[in-house]
């Protein structure tokens, strides 16, 4: 090189390649170390946070934890990728799970200890999903928006005028709390075009839709809408975080989840999986889980359980069992695009 | 050479295109009408352009305000206060507005958004206008009025045009702020982002985009005969003269202001308002320890760091080959980058998602694997790669095919005859011309990875946190101090890489006569 001034510009490119070099590999470094175990929630994340650091404290290994709504979730796993992205799925309603099981997205988990110990209807019983929490859907009602005396009791009092673009309702193509809502619909009116027809009636109330049931419950809190569709322990958890909100139950009947997990085929570590959902499922992993959210636990040995939240609630239960929600789910998800959505969402 | 670039170009957007249109066999996805579309479509379209011609008219105000009533630094910070909504994604400003005055009020959260382009097409399209032309209009007696109507109406006009289109395609292309505030109706940009989130096959994808495609390829097509918006004047070059010499002389310069200081002051007030917003939930954020967590901001750094000088080394690539070429070829290339340009980053972001989140199999034997979201090869980041290098690549190329035409043949072969090297050449005399240009290009590129939600949103793998869509997760869930304090976060990033990038060139052209010619600049 005979040019000073080419040498010079050679000097300068060094310094600023390396520094861009020193600067990437250094937040490369940043980064935390790479997961053991990887784990999709589609319950709170705070709830599923606290069951993996709990778990990472007993065993020493790393988990991540991946937050997407049920049926987003659903989505996400049916697709056919080259490599298996997580190894478990926790939390969500188990209809979505019995249809997962059928398309074979999951390994059999019956032989775990803590499984082993579930009410028989709180677990599959073919062994490939078991309940972990339990939550009824609910209607979950900022008190500071809305008068006391205007607390809505029924499915049919939200149709009300007053509540017109107050209510936030969960997204069924992503949401697992809104597959619910639309399966408590189609129970209690009897049939998918009565149920359309109260979504359809309902969708004029309503402010929005988002992606999650989680999300409601937090809008609601916060003063976004008067009166939110969800799982009653979503709003009972913000309740407790000192937000002005109320969770009152229709009176024409609601439903329920068993909130699940499972272990997905192809996972890359199977034997650290299965530990894991062990320990969720176990009356320790539940209490922590439950201590994050007020969710009910489905182990038989924590009071209150699921079981008997049930057994005490005012309300009736819609008919109908998990088999036929998990059949009719996707008909109910396709019925809401078509007939109140007009394919689009 | 510059043909294989072109063709490469080609066939790195074609390919995605083509993976779309595999069936699916077995998908129950609810299809939506074509006439569904169509109307969802012209909707958000209808609402972008009207909200953005909002803005246009709002910095129409904040312009003349600026150069009739204020002195140059007021002038200056009007300007940039109007740059406030450009840090934060479209989102955070309509979450602030909904924080601040207690409703979301999308069609002005929509005009805020908007507004920065449409003061930035206007400011600087006004800073084109020659001075000489201005001095040798005034020795010939022309009045005021007339010259207004020959040298600044024209280039006012264009600037605004050109910062309304930019405006409008900007809200039409971001999902964020209809899927939180967009009510019950549906939104193409919103509708695309939960089909893909649903699962949509990639057929399904590819009958959505079709509405967002085919105007794209018509409007490339005509910009591709029309090559005048690829080439400024050299003027540009020269003395510009300043506005407000020329708009003062104005017989209604008076009436003008009194009309414009009300809504220009209106719109500062807003602005003003967004900001305490956010800064307000920051500070909360903060005294509650709910920090932005670096799990959320390193990868977005790398994802910055990698892709901006990718992308510009691409845009340089792309540009020297289309200026290298002639005839129907360069018409063609410069029709590549229209359509790159036009084509909306939503769109952009759900072909990547649909066509490369399966693998592609032939005989159950994977030709290509997948490539987006989480479980694709490399963790996903090729995808969220490419979907990064779509927002920043496009604009690069037309500002350095702009900047291309700005080099003075002159000085280069006066330099050439005087023994420099052609990297010599480049550096010391043809990249002083391009300086500005390329410095606002990698600012434009760094600003909008932190603040663009699609398309990088459709192909975010599911263990990689990035700044955009955990913003839009925030707001969804209405944590506003937490979305403030990581948008006021991202906002100082943009700051601190404007102010580096600037560094950083300043320092690569030390010389004294480099720096002279950067001044002018």
């Amino acid at each position: 090189m005979h040019s000073r001034w080419a040498r010079k510009q050679i000097r300068r490119v060094l310094t600023l390649a390396l520094t861009a070099t020193v600067a990437i590999v250094g937040l490369v470094l940043l980064q935390p170390p790479r997961a053991e175990l990887s784990v999709l929630c589609s319950n709170n994340s705070e709830s599923c946070r606290a069951v993996a650091d709990a778990f990472e404290e007993r065993t020493n290994h790393r988990v991540h934890v991946v937050r997407l709504p049920t049926s987003e979730a659903l989505a996400r796993l049916q697709l056919n990728t080259s490599h298996p992205e997580f190894d478990v799925w926790l939390g969500g309603p188990a209809e979505s799970y019995v249809g997962a099981a059928r398309a074979g997205l999951f390994e059999p988990i019956s032989d775990l200890p803590a499984v082993r110990s579930l009410p028989e209807q709180l677990r599959d019983p073919e062994g490939h999903w078991a309940g972990v929490y339990g939550g009824i859907l609910a209607l979950c009602v900022n008190t500071e928006l809305v008068a006391p005396e205007d607390i809505p009791a029924s499915w049919q009092e939200l149709l009300d005028e007053r509540y017109r673009g107050g209510v936030l309702a969960p997204n069924p193509l992503l949401s697992g709390t809104a597959a619910t809502l639309l399966w408590v619909q189609y129970s209690r009116l009897g049939g998918v075009d009565p149920a359309m027809s109260y979504m359809r009636d309902l969708e004029g109330q309503l402010q929005g839709y988002v992606d999650s049931g989680t999300d409601v419950a937090r809008n609601v809190a916060r003063g976004g809408a008067e009166v939110g569709i969800s799982f009653a322990p979503y709003c009972e958890a913000e309740q407790a975080a000192g937000y002005p909100v109320l969770v009152t139950y229709p009176q024409e009947g609601t439903g329920y989840e068993i909130g699940a997990i499972a272990l997905l085929s192809n996972s890359s570590h199977p034997a650290l999986a299965r530990e894991f959902i062990d320990f969720a499922v176990s009356p320790p992993g539940q209490r922590i889980s439950s201590g994050v959210l007020f969710q009910q636990a489905t182990s038989s040995q924590l009071h209150p359980n699921l079981l008997e939240e049930l057994d005490q609630l005012e309300v009736s239960l819609v008919p109908g069992d998990l088999a036929e929600a998990s059949l009719v789910r996707p008909e109910l998800i396709e019925a809401w695009a078509r007939q109140v959505r007009n394919g689009v969402y | 050479m510059p043909q294989l670039i072109i063709a490469a170009t080609s066939a790195v957007i074609v390919l995605p295109f083509l993976l779309l249109l595999r069936e699916s066999p077995g998908s129950t996805f609810p299809h939506t009408p074509w006439s569904a579309l169509a109307m969802l479509c012209l909707r958000s379209a209808l609402l972008s352009t009207v909200a953005a011609l909002f803005a246009a008219a709002a910095a129409l105000a904040i312009v003349v305000t600026g150069y009739l009533c204020l002195p140059r630094p007021a002038r200056r910070a009007l300007f940039a206060a109007c740059a406030i909504p450009f840090l934060f994604p479209p989102v955070v400003t309509a979450h602030a507005v909904n924080v601040a005055f207690g409703r979301p009020l999308l069609v002005v959260s929509m005009t805020l958004v908007a507004l920065p382009y449409a003061v930035f097409g206007q400011a600087v399209a006004l800073r084109f206008v020659d001075a000489t032309v201005l001095a040798t209009a005034r020795d010939l007696g022309l009045k005021a009025r007339t010259l207004f109507r020959l040298t600044l109406a024209p280039v006012w006009f264009r600037g605004a045009v050109a910062g309304w289109l930019w405006g409008a395609l900007v809200l039409f292309s971001d999902p964020g702020i209809y899927e939180v505030y967009g009510g019950t109706r549906s939104y193409f940009a919103s509708h695309l982002l939960r089909a893909v989130n649903g699962g949509a096959p990639p057929h399904v994808v590819a009958r959505a985009v079709v509405f967002v495609i085919i105007p794209a390829l018509i409007l490339a097509s005509i910009a591709a005969f029309t090559p005048r918006w690829l080439s400024w004047p050299k003027r540009l070059l020269n003395q510009r003269t300043h506005p407000s010499e020329l708009m003062v002389g104005l017989p209604c310069a008076r009436r003008v202001k009194a009309i414009c200081a009300l809504p220009a002051f209106v719109v500062a007030c807003v602005l003003a308002i967004i900001l305490v917003t956010v800064c307000r939930g920051t500070l909360r954020a903060f005294a509650n320890q709910q920090v932005p967590d670096a799990a959320v901001l390193v990868p977005t750094i790398v994802l910055i760091l990698v892709t901006v000088p990718l992308s510009a080394g691409g845009a340089l690539g792309l540009s020297i080959a289309i200026s290298h070429t002639r005839r129907w070829l360069r018409a063609y290339g410069r029709g590549l980058v229209a359509f790159m340009v036009i084509a909306s980053p939503v769109a952009v972001g759900a072909v990547l998602a649909g066509a490369f989140r399966m693998p592609v199999s032939v005989d159950e034997r994977i030709i290509l694997p997948s490539l987006v979201g989480g479980g694709a090869v490399l963790g996903g980041w090729v995808g969220l790669l490419l979907a990064a290098v779509s927002v920043c690549m496009p604009l690069s190329t037309v500002l350095l095919l702009a900047a291309l035409s700005l080099r003075s043949t002159e000085d280069v072969a006066a330099a050439r005859d005087l023994g420099a090297s052609r990297v010599r050449v480049l550096l010391t005399v043809e990249a002083p011309y391009m300086a500005s240009i390329v410095v606002s290009s990698l600012c434009l590129q760094t600003g909008m990875l932190l603040t663009t939600i699609a398309p990088i949103v459709f192909v975010q793998p599911g263990g990689t946190q990035l700044v955009t869509p955990t913003l839009l997760i925030l707001t969804a869930s209405s944590l506003s101090d937490e979305a403030f304090a990581l948008a006021f976060i991202a906002g100082l990033l943009t700051c601190c890489a404007m102010v580096g990038i600037t560094a950083v060139v300043r320092a690569i052209l030390s010389s004294s006569e480099q720096r002279r010619r950067w001044r002018k600049l």
